[in-house]
């Protein structure tokens, strides 16, 4: 299958796949992907001028918000096949699912249609390189990176690449949109991703309470506050949009895949929303069952990162309320709060029975992206 | 076995009105929707509340459409403590997962009478 077929052999549970394993790229290899005018707009001489045009990603380090605790830890260079090659053999996993790096904030990005070449940069440098032509044979997944600035080209993003033969996500930059995601403006999304059998990638990044809804920067003093609320916040107000406007019952065939948020959130949001829903009824007419049953009917959520791992109760107890089947290991490789195969299995493995352990570290990743392995 | 309990005279309940009663015990609301009579147990399944105490609206239709469409047809019941709504008809709740406690009528000559078992 691939060279990396031993690698989960070591855990006894085989096959291992990692449904969250990022690229760590920004703008440069990108450039040479731009549409025209913007390579060469971009890169123009600017003479005496010191403007430089080829950092289009917003710069949450210049924001001077902790100097003690932001960058602390260097991720890994992880561009190419070969380095998510040996990212899977340090993981001891089988497989892994790619997920963008700065392009996690392609949302943010002000110019509309820069935002939109961008978008097309990556998603062609994507399934050029990283994504290459021996990417399936070597385990190596992942999702086109698709923007909320311009909804056709998007949707005609989608079209041009579905039928790649390593995509297997839509991922939208959860963070970043306005308004939030189950909002009409994007249903051509949903649509497209519905007609192609290409699930719904929701992915946030720490940096997106920085710049917008629900924004709390201000609020805060500290990046581990803004950390902290970031990816959780940011999906549970989409997810509510989502529901609410009644997104599932539209594209009952939809699938959406929640990443790095960790777990305790989701049933209370599940049991949260099934609350107001069942008083406030009227504002979602469409739905034909409770919010909760179609979270547990078409989402799914990759693990990473994994809060009270080593308390077996709070484990067991949440993996219960939140269902095996709707659960998928992650590891956010080579991000700074990675989850590390061996401790993650053997934490897991101490709570659960073998056939649930081998659903939720690949199982489930299989079933869902219709993946052979 | 099936048991009928008299009610009431029809003529006592106009349409779009309801009348209380108690049925061995159960406080029941006896609706008059356009000439059809339904009957509901005065019990929020939610957390207990007086359910049939509260207002009537006109349902919202599906929502699929680019406008709020009302369904005329159906006409909703909300709970007082904490807006739990549900069809008089049916006495379900739209989520399908709860519903208020619903009695047959039956109209023999000018009288109701409650069917249960």
């Amino acid at each position: 299958m691939n060279d990396c077929e031993s690698s989960s052999s070591m855990y006894n549970v085989s096959p291992i796949v990692d449904a969250d394993f990022h690229l760590t790229q920004a703008e440069k290899p990108l450039m040479p992907y731009l549409p025209d005018p913007w390579g060469e707009l971009l890169t123009e001489e600017s003479g005496d001028l010191t403007r430089d045009r080829t950092k289009f990603y917003p710069d949450i380090d210049s924001l001077g918000i902790t100097p003690l605790t932001l960058n602390k830890v260097a991720p890994k260079f992880v561009q190419t096949t070969e380095h998510i090659k040996d990212g899977m053999i340090e993981l001891g996993v089988d497989a892994a699912f790619v997920t963008p790096g700065r392009n996690i904030y392609l949302n943010h990005i002000h110019h509309d249609l820069l935002a939109v070449a961008v978008m097309q940069a990556y998603n062609k440098w994507l399934t050029s390189e990283p994504l290459d032509k021996n990417a399936v044979k070597n385990g190596i997944f992942g999702a086109i990176v698709v923007g909320t600035h311009r909804i056709q080209k998007s949707v005609a993003e989608i079209e041009k690449h579905a039928d790649h033969p390593a995509i297997k996500g839509i991922l939208i930059p959860g963070g970043g949109v306005d308004p939030a995601l189950g909002h009409s403006t994007y249903w051509p999304i949903f649509e497209a991703a519905e007609d192609h059998g290409l699930p719904i990638i929701l992915h946030n990044a720490a940096g997106d309470f920085i710049y917008q809804f629900p924004r709390q920067y201000q609020a805060f003093s500290r990046y581990s506050e803004v950390h902290t609320c970031s990816h959780p916040f940011v999906h549970m107000a989409n997810m509510v949009s989502l529901l609410i406007q009644g997104v599932p019952e539209r594209y009952p065939e939809l699938n959406f895949v929640v990443q790095e948020a960790g777990l305790g959130w989701i049933p209370y949001w599940k049991k949260r929303i099934d609350l107001e829903y069942m008083a406030l009824s009227e504002d979602a007419p469409m739905l034909t069952k409770a919010p909760s049953e179609y979270v547990e009917d078409n989402f799914y959520f990759t693990s990473q990162p994994i809060e009270g791992a080593a308390d077996p109760e709070y484990l067991q107890n949440t993996i219960e309320m939140i269902g095996v089947e709707n659960l998928m290991f992650s590891t956010d490789y080579p991000h700074f709060d990675f989850d590390e195969t061996k401790s993650i299995v053997e934490q897991m493995g101490a709570i659960l029975e073998t056939s649930d352990l081998e659903k939720i570290l690949g199982q489930n990743f299989i079933d869902l992206f219709g993946i052979e392995m | 076995m099936t048991k009928r309990y008299k009610l009431f005279p029809k003529s006592e309940l106009d349409p779009g009105e309801r009348r209380f009663v108690s049925v061995r015990g159960t406080e029941i609301a006896v609706f008059n929707l356009g000439g059809s009579y339904f009957a509901l147990e005065n019990e929020c399944p939610h957390q207990g509340g007086p359910v049939c105490d509260g207002e009537t609206h006109t349902a919202i239709g599906n929502g699929h459409e680019e406008r709020i469409v009302l369904d005329k047809e159906r006409l909703i019941l909300t709970c007082p403590w904490h807006g739990w709504s549900f069809e008089i008809a049916t006495g379900d709740h739209p989520s399908g997962d709860y519903s208020i406690n619903t009695f047959e009528v039956e109209v023999v000559g000018d009288e109701l009478y409650l069917i249960r078992l």
